[in-house]
């Protein structure tokens, strides 16, 4: 019997008695814990304290039955206490902290509130689906470093016995749970008033990380900053740097001696597929300069198909003309925002197939100048919408049949300004479509 | 909820906002399809102006326009200016010509009509209907010529028409006269063709005249001013050539060389500069539309403007793109090719350009 933390509240002491495994040492919870309170659940404890420089997680521990073929009541407080007391037998094992049979909240933000009211520092929720063939999913957070660690479902060929529950290890659970929730460094660790301690972060050289200090902290080139913070406390940061997207993180400081940032590099492709004017399709690609807000963008429009309100009796245009842009931008908003604003402005160049005749450059309108103001807004993932504001000037060496282009109209070029012999101004022109970056 | 409202609400209103938006972004772009058809043949000359739009009937088809020559005050290219023309178009049941202008307040108007010309009868390889425009002094003119030999029809009318700012069609030889009564023999008119007048001069009308027996005659005329009739000029030409079919439709062209042209399962161009022994151009394979001032002999059959030496060898083929031929016409003392584009635009109406060419450049083309 060795390191048998885990203590039970008398309730589900009494009810789980009957399946310990026998000769363990049980002791209640010292009631000088720091993190417990008045509506502490029931605590699992050790009576062996930890070693002195180390100081043990404190796990919230959920289990539930699954919707479907899921143990029963009964059963499900038997498996509870087989888990603890295999947890228990654990070196350096997270002292857990029992949710009891209450239901667990369903949202993120709750369950964390949950586990922090308990004194927990990180909460698993074990739910055990049928009996025969269970299968286990494992959810599990972690509080001091605001992030899920464990995601995972675990599947049995053999049931659980009953009779024999107290061999039950829970291997499949408890070896992640031991991997995530290493004892914490005793120096960082602190259960009383605020007191300084030092936070090692790690992060790609270069990384300036805001919101710890003053002035912003930049990451050396061993990959590492160090700063001396009140804990525990709860922070937030953000660290940029060239060629990666920001990163926004929350922290709750309390023990843990490192915090490696988790930093993905900033895509330099993203491709487009839009419509302009609101019914012409089109792609681009969009090339992201490292290190610089900037961006060029290649693409091309077609009329081959679309749908036009002043065309006449048909809604349905077909014009072998196609449009290609090339455009340079800037970002005004970071790229981890999720709504992203930018401007940019290019040359288009307009090139005509038509029907029996040579591939050529549009005589009426051969090339222009578009500016582009547009809003790129998450989707999912690595997908966006955006809408672009796209006004343009075109170049006519025709002025005069570019006014009778629009037929009898009343003189009317709408909504095209007529600037002879300069060109054509068109100040409503939109495209929307969907980015997504590589 | 009530902020749910709100949010749904401005959700509601934002996306109104896109669509409408939307809506009034989704316009047909500028573009002219047949500018670019044509860009070919059209990048090398000069455009000279435009008309439009014009409202036609939605059936009409093979529209094209025939602007008023340039007059004699006009010396350079640079000067010519076109404000209006003929339009003839095809349109059920017939042929049709109009006449649009632009007036003094800019805007275009489309005179009375002639219509229809009876299409009855026509021989598909042959045009029914032949439209000359004629030196231009006071007015816009153009002769409407009508031949079928089958039909024992060879008849004209003069149209003439103000020029811009006014405009109205008239006809001063009123209902299609016949051919016959103009020339000395009192025979049909089986071909003719119409030499650009240089220096401001009339322009020199020639008939191929056939007198039912196998002998036909080359005559000459012209109209001066809005004269409503025809001046004969010189002595008419006897020719014996056994080897044409009379009662035939000919194409026919005179100047320096004589050329006559007719289908038999394919075009046949006989030389007939030299009266008695014509020759035929075998290099000729076209339907020729002009005989120009340098002797060139051009075609646009097919969309395809081909042209020919006066040995009838080929020079150049190339696609039109729609384009179509007018008229050669001097502008000062230099001979020009004059060709307009129809394009159909928003609404169905139609729009012209005009170019024209140096005749000295067509083999350049």
């Amino acid at each position: 019997m060795r390191n048998l933390r885990s203590i039970l509240a008398a309730p589900v002491l009494l009810v789980l008695l009957p399946f310990l495994a026998q000769g363990q040492d049980r002791s209640p919870a010292p009631a000088s814990d720091a993190a417990g309170s008045a509506a502490q659940p029931q605590l699992a404890s050790t009576q062996s304290p930890p070693a002195p420089d180390k100081a043990p997680r404190r796990l919230l521990f959920v289990m539930e039955g699954g919707f479907v073929g899921g143990p029963s009541s009964d059963q499900l407080v038997i498996l509870k206490r087989s888990f603890l007391t295999a947890l228990a037998d654990r070196d350096d094992a997270p002292e857990p902290v029992d949710f009891g049979s209450k239901p667990f909240p369903g949202s993120l933000a709750d369950r964390n509130k949950t586990a922090r009211d308990a004194g927990a520092d990180c909460w698993v929720l074990v739910r055990v689906s049928g009996l025969g063939s269970p299968t286990i999913s494992v959810l599990s957070y972690d509080l001091l470093y605001n992030q899920i660690v464990l995601d995972f479902s675990a599947h049995r060929s053999e049931g659980f016995s009953m009779v024999d529950i107290s061999r039950e290890r829970w291997d499949d659970v408890i070896l992640p749970l031991l991997k995530k929730y290493p004892p914490l460094v005793a120096r960082a660790y602190n259960r009383g008033p605020p007191a300084p301690a030092t936070l090692t972060i790690r992060a790609v050289p270069g990384t300036v990380v805001t919101g710890l200090s003053p002035r912003p902290l930049t990451v050396g080139p061993g990959g590492t900053v160090d700063v001396d913070l009140p804990s525990p406390a709860a922070y937030s940061l953000r660290a940029t740097a060239s060629g990666y997207i920001p990163t926004q993180a929350g922290l709750y400081l309390n023990g843990q001696a490192e915090l490696p940032l988790a930093q993905e590099r900033s895509p330099w492709l993203k491709l487009d597929g839009s419509f302009l004017d609101g019914f012409f399709p089109g792609v681009a690609a969009t090339f992201a300069l490292p290190a610089l807000p900037l961006f060029a963008r290649v693409g091309f429009t077609t009329f081959r198909a679309g749908i036009a309100v002043n065309g006449g009796d048909n809604l349905a245009i077909s014009l072998p003309l196609t449009q290609f842009t090339l455009l340079l931008g800037i970002y005004l908003s970071p790229e981890d925002r999720p709504t992203r604003w930018y401007v940019g402005t290019g040359p288009l160049l307009r090139v005509s197939f038509p029907s029996g005749g040579p591939f050529t450059i549009d005589q009426l309108i051969p090339f222009g100048v578009q500016a582009v103001g547009g809003v790129e807004l998450s989707l999912v993932g690595k997908l966006k919408t955006f809408i672009e504001y796209t006004p343009g000037w075109y170049y006519t060496p025709l002025p005069d049949l570019f006014a009778l282009s629009f037929g009898n109209n009343g003189g009317s070029t709408f909504p095209y300004l007529n600037l002879p012999p300069a060109g054509a101004v068109d100040l409503i022109e939109l495209r929307i479509g969907l980015r997504y970056a590589l | 909820m009530r902020a749910l409202g709100a949010v749904a609400a401005a959700s509601a209103a934002a996306a109104g906002i896109i669509a409408t938006s939307l809506v009034l972004a989704g316009c047909v772009p500028p573009y002219l399809e047949a500018l670019d058809k044509a860009a070919r043949l059209t990048h090398q000359m000069t455009e000279v102006g435009s008309l439009g739009a014009v409202g036609l009937s939605t059936t009409a088809t093979n529209v094209r326009l025939l602007p008023p020559k340039p007059s004699s005050s006009v010396t350079s290219i640079s000067q010519v200016n076109v404000q209006s023309g003929f339009l003839v178009f095809d349109d059920t049941p017939g042929e049709s010509v109009t006449y649009a202008y632009r007036d003094s307040g800019g805007n275009i108007q489309n005179a009375n009509s002639l219509a229809p010309l009876s299409l009855a009868g026509a021989d598909g390889h042959y045009p029914l209907y032949q439209y000359e425009v004629t030196q231009t002094t006071t007015t816009a003119q153009m002769v409407v010529y009508h031949m079928d030999p089958n039909g024992a029809v060879d008849t004209a009318q003069l149209l003439t028409a103000g020029l811009p700012p006014s405009g109205s069609l008239s006809s001063p030889l009123g209902a299609a006269a016949s051919l016959s009564s103009f020339n000395t023999a009192g025979n049909p008119v089986f071909g003719e063709s119409v030499m650009p007048g240089a220096s401001g001069g009339p322009d020199l009308f020639q008939w191929f005249v056939g007198n039912g027996s196998g002998v036909f005659e080359q005559f000459s005329t012209t109209l001066l001013g809005t004269t409503a009739v025809f001046n004969s000029v010189g002595t008419p030409t006897l020719i014996s050539m056994p080897l044409v079919p009379n009662l035939l439709r000919f194409m026919y062209y005179s100047a320096a060389r004589s050329y006559l042209e007719y289908y038999s399962g394919g075009w046949i161009c006989l030389d007939i500069t030299s009266n008695a022994s014509p020759v035929q151009l075998a290099g000729i394979s076209h339907r020729i539309d002009a005989l120009l001032t340098d002797g060139d002999l051009l075609s646009t059959e097919n969309d395809t403007l081909t042209l020919y030496d006066p040995n009838g060898s080929q020079l150049l083929a190339m696609p039109m793109g729609g384009l179509r031929f007018c008229y050669e016409a001097y502008v000062g003392t230099t001979p020009y090719c004059f060709f307009s584009l129809p394009m159909q635009v928003q609404h169905g109406d139609w729009i012209f350009a005009v170019y024209a060419i140096p005749t000295s450049q067509m083999r350049g083309l």
